[in-house]
């Protein structure tokens, strides 16, 4: 009986592609779907279920944080050549190097950590949106408990962004009263520069935060609350690691 | 003759420039070649990830 069941599966396993198109360019008739929303003939292509929407948005992310990534780099580029660029004394004749090295004000290492815990808290949160057990219990409309696990976590995210973005402006101020403003050198210009950058950013992920927040509360579909939080967090940890490369750049490549 | 024309003016003036500079120049064109490299393999890596599968749902019917 089985073996009787099983062959004519293999046969089919052998026919032409699902895609080769019959006459009229139409598909063949065993795979028409019979409309009506029956048999997954509402499905796109290749659906992966409830997460669909959420595996269309990961990737756009990826695209724009590795536009940013290209961004930053050609600025640090640039950074290594005006770096070690010189030019010749007249009364010398010799290479002169007039880049000097910015000091760094020590909080920045207290904003570096502030941030690294930014980032593992927005973890906890992105966590807590694909529990399962809570998320099926959002999906079944008995509460929300992934939202309200994960709106603490989100919250001190954003606390600890703008702890940070506080940090920066008193290291700018730090640096002003030293009489090193942007205009200084080249080395103040590219400290500003990239910090400045990244700030902005850091504040654009925080709109971002925001938005998560409210979602959370506001939106009525888990998917939608679990892409804020999910999007949140890969733009938010992208920015921990550029404030990383740029602090070792920083600190240690002046 | 013209093989390379639009570098060798790049390539002069960098041949002009002190060890120094040469050395920033090396680094500039290493950070901008690891970032490009990294993220293209980064985005094929995605790419396959997300791949259809080609065979989720195939056709069970029994005649």
């Amino acid at each position: 009986m089985s073996i009787a069941a099983r062959t004519p599966v293999e046969t089919e396993h052998k026919s032409p592609s699902p895609r080769t198109p019959d006459i009229g360019g139409r598909p063949p008739i065993r795979h028409r779907t019979g409309g009506g929303g029956g048999g997954g003939d509402n499905e796109p292509d290749g659906g992966r279920g409830p997460q669909e929407r959420l595996y269309r948005y990961r990737p756009g992310m990826f695209f724009f944080l590795a536009a940013d990534a290209m961004f930053f780099s050609a600025l640090v580029a640039s950074f290594f050549v005006l770096q070690s660029s010189t030019h010749i004394d007249p009364r010398t004749q010799q290479f002169v190097n007039t880049w000097h090295a910015v000091p760094l004000p020590r909080i920045l290492w207290w904003n570096t950590l502030v941030l690294m815990l930014s980032s593992v808290s927005m973890e906890l949160a992105r966590r807590h949106m694909f529990r399962e057990v809570d998320v099926m219990d959002e999906w079944l409309g008995l509460g929300k408990p992934a939202a309200r696990r994960a709106f603490p976590w989100v919250t001190l995210t954003f606390l600890l962004g703008v702890a940070f973005l506080t940090g920066q402006w008193i290291a700018w101020r730090e640096l002003q009263a030293r009489h090193l403003i942007f205009a200084s050198n080249q080395s103040s210009h590219f400290f500003y520069l990239l910090t400045g950058l990244h700030a902005v950013h850091v504040l654009m992920g925080m709109v971002g935060l925001l938005a998560a927040l409210i979602g959370l509360y506001a939106a009525a579909r888990l998917e939608t609350r679990q892409i804020l939080v999910d999007l949140s967090a890969w733009y938010w940890h992208a920015m921990g690691i550029f404030w990383i490369f740029f602090f070792v750049l920083l600190v240690w490549f002046q | 003759m013209a093989y390379a024309q639009g570098c060798s003016q790049c390539r002069d003036n960098v041949n002009a420039a002190s060890p120094k500079t040469q050395q920033g120049y090396r680094r500039a064109i290493g950070v901008m070649l690891v970032m490009g490299c990294g993220l293209f393999l980064a985005g094929l890596l995605v790419a396959k990830g997300y791949r259809k599968p080609s065979s989720s749902r195939q056709d069970i019917s029994i005649n």
